[in-house]
């Protein structure tokens, strides 16, 4: 088993780097030409590489948003999209283009996205901690995963309330980051977003414990010696950034938080979650690379919409696995 | 009884009253037994024509996907006695139309060209207006909305009963409004003015829309003076000794929609001496680019135009930090065409520009050339130069 695992880190390990070689080689409607080295080198640097680094963070982050989630509410189908945790993000950033002045007046104090950081992070935890409130009255995962729609569809239309009142100016910087794209994050965004992306996995890794007690539900990891109630608030609280600050800079991303965990418990049989932690990061950040790939050479000169083609990409994938591995 | 056989009297008489539609009556005779004249003073445009006797005028409406396919027949007629028959696609209308539904600002402000705003008695949405007359109409409640949101008011436009509703022809019947709109009766007429190729088929227009308001005279020298003023606007811009390489809009999530190479934009461009990076391209259309594909072709461009609704050059960088590896940017040529926007920001270019290319051109010009400022003698009607 240990020695399996081992050979499917490695194949993941190599589909990961040539997905990252990939993106930056031909990830792109142009083609690499030595002889043109300053629009090469601008291309390259500031166009490319943001963008592959953009695809690995996003795609590990909602992976591992969705194992969360799925672990803590004992449900295959939770994930960020599913439980409207995206859509309170989305909204938030709705209420910080659309809401007026006084919150553009208040914009002027914050450095570059962090405005929009900040709300994505307080909308994606307001709708979070909303649910986990409920999951105590609600017993049925099936209710509170139908509540997380609900949830999902209150946000989206009071978003469209707010997009149908507002002024054509504050709506079209919404429209543009409401698009969902890996190419708009600069090498200066990249600044806020990594080291925000990498504290927060590096701290889920030392709740691999509780994590893996979860899986057998609260009665368990109580008798585990688990402070169930403290170690789901951490968890839940690093999820939603991780949703939140993804969310701000590649707007909302569909499929890949509810899917990937699933995947990954398909590839690795084994309730170790350190196991799956690691390879959520992997096979997430493969879908995005290779989703970005296609995006860029399905049209010669134009980028197709990301979230159709990790929907292309990954659905037929996760559909195969089901079907090929039954008793899951 | 007899109450029952009363109420059956006055059920069939209503029913036979409301068939009665004296425009439709159908008589033996169809307008084509009428010999027409084609109205030769139509040049440009190519997506309608006009023919006229004595009795009727005929303006035809040609397709979508083939300009040869006649999608509409609308018949003016002068006769108001004469009874034709009618057949599908074909619409009639007594002597002109009083109550219209201009379901777009371009269309309105032509009929305010023509000064026939009195016969407009509805407008899409007050919002994207400019024009002081139209919105001291609607304070007066003499005009009426009837597309606030994404859809057009079914009822309200019922209720209206409009002579005729000008629509824009590019959005489909997504939701069957059209169909419910054909089922009560009121013809509506998708105007495909956007797909004409140049600045002054489109500007032709205004002889589309002065027919039905019987304005054409009005709209004959409106037209000739707008082609005079372009024609000697471009033959002075080919006098210029410089032409600047130009590229246009910004980009939405990773697409960047640019103007095609044989579109309205690249006409104005052609026209006013400059060189549009994209000139080569055969699309009347846009093109959807990515930041990589405009960043190769348009890094080195001198102008940079149409950014959407950009103020500032901080608010264009807000949107994409790397607009400022572009050497528009970093020589500050930076024009967009909201120069005056009404409170809600839509500028008055949406409303006026396809009507006035001349006006257009001429800013162009100021723009491209600064040399020829002393022959042009004005300011900028459209565009701003952003800071």
């Amino acid at each position: 088993m240990f020695k399996s695992n081992i050979y499917k880190f490695i194949i993941l390990i190599f589909l990961f780097t040539a997905g990252t070689l990939l993106s930056l080689i031909i990830g792109g409607s142009q083609p690499l030409n030595l002889s043109d080295t300053a629009t090469n080198s601008f291309i390259f640097w500031q166009i490319r590489l943001p963008k592959t680094i953009t695809a690995i963070l996003a795609g590990s982050t909602l992976s591992i948003a969705g194992l969360i989630l799925q672990l803590i509410f004992r449900n295959p189908l939770a994930g960020p999209y599913v439980l409207g945790v995206s859509s309170g993000a989305s909204l938030f950033v709705a209420i910080t283009f659309l809401a007026g002045n006084t919150v553009n007046i208040f914009s002027n104090y914050f450095f570059g996205k962090s405005l929009v950081v900040m709300s994505s992070i307080i909308g994606s935890l307001a709708v979070t901690f909303f649910i986990l409130v409920l999951s105590k009255k609600v017993n049925s995962n099936v209710i509170l995963l139908l509540i997380g729609l609900m949830l999902a569809q209150i946000c989206s239309a009071v978003q469209g309330f707010l997009e149908y009142f507002a002024d054509p100016n504050s709506l079209k910087s919404f429209v543009i980051w409401g698009m969902g794209s890996l190419g708009g994050t600069t090498l200066n965004d990249l600044l806020i977003y990594s080291p925000i992306v990498i504290i927060c996995l590096t701290a889920i890794f030392f709740f691999v414990k509780p994590l893996t007690a979860f899986l057998f539900g609260e009665h368990y990891a109580t008798n585990s010696g688990i402070d169930y109630n403290r170690n789901r608030f951490y968890l839940i609280f690093l999820s939603s950034i991780l949703t939140g600050v993804t969310t701000a800079f590649c707007g909302p991303i569909a499929f890949i938080g509810i899917a990937v965990p699933i995947l990954s418990r398909m590839i690795f049989v084994t309730s170790n979650q350190k196991i799956h932690l690691i390879s959520c990061i992997l096979i997430g950040s493969i879908i995005l690379l290779f989703s970005d790939v296609v995006c860029y050479n399905l049209s010669k000169t134009s980028a197709m919409p990301i979230n159709m083609i990790i929907t292309f990409v990954g659905a037929p994938l996760v559909i195969y696995l089901l079907f090929k591995n039954k008793q899951w | 009884m007899r109450l029952l056989y009363k109420f059956i009297y006055i059920f069939l008489t209503l029913i036979v009253l409301s068939c009665d539609n004296s425009i439709e009556k159908s008589t033996d005779k169809s307008y084509i037994d009428f010999p027409v004249k084609k109205d030769t003073s139509i040049h440009y445009a190519k997506r309608f024509s006009i023919s006229e006797n004595e009795k009727f005028k005929c303006i035809y409406l040609f397709g979508n996907a083939d300009i040869k396919d006649t999608t509409g027949i609308y018949i003016i007629l002068k006769d108001s006695t004469l009874n034709l028959k009618k057949a599908k696609d074909e619409f009639f209308f007594k002597t002109s139309c009083k109550k219209i539904a201009s379901l777009s600002s371009v269309y309105t402000n032509m009929f305010c060209e023509l000064n026939a705003l009195q016969n407009v008695s509805a407008i899409e949405n007050v919002d994207y207006y400019n024009n002081a007359e139209v919105i001291e109409k609607f304070n007066n409640q003499k005009l009426i909305e009837l597309v606030k949101g994404s859809e057009i008011d079914i009822e309200k436009t019922i209720v209206l009963n409009p002579d005729i509703i000008f629509s824009f022809g590019m959005n489909g019947d997504k939701n069957g409004e059209n169909k419910k709109i054909e089922w009560a009766n009121i013809p509506t007429v998708f105007c495909l003015d956007h797909l004409e190729e140049t600045p002054l088929a489109r500007a032709e227009w205004i002889k589309f829309y002065a027919a039905f308001v019987r304005k054409e005279q009005l709209a004959d020298s409106i037209f000739k003076m707008i082609e005079k003023n372009y024609l000697s606007l471009e033959t002075l811009a080919s006098t210029a000794k410089t032409q600047p390489t130009v590229f246009t809009e910004i980009k939405y999530g990773d697409v960047w929609y640019v103007p095609g190479g044989k579109s309205f934009v690249a006409t104005l461009l052609k026209d006013a001496n400059a060189n549009y990076v994209f000139k080569d391209d055969t699309h009347t259309g846009s093109l959807n680019l990515s930041f990589e594909e405009v960043y190769t072709t348009a890094k080195n461009a001198d102008y940079w135009l149409n950014l959407a609704l950009v103020n500032s050059k901080n608010e264009l960088l807000s949107f994409e930090p790397r607009y400022a590896e572009f050497n528009a940017f970093k020589k500050g040529n930076l024009y967009n065409n909201n120069k005056i926007v009404n409170q809600k920001g839509y500028s008055n270019y949406w409303e006026t520009a396809i009507i006035y290319p001349d006006r257009v051109l001429s800013d162009l010009i100021l723009i491209f050339h600064p040399e020829l400022n002393t022959e042009i003698k004005g300011e900028l009607n459209y565009y701003k130069k952003i800071k």
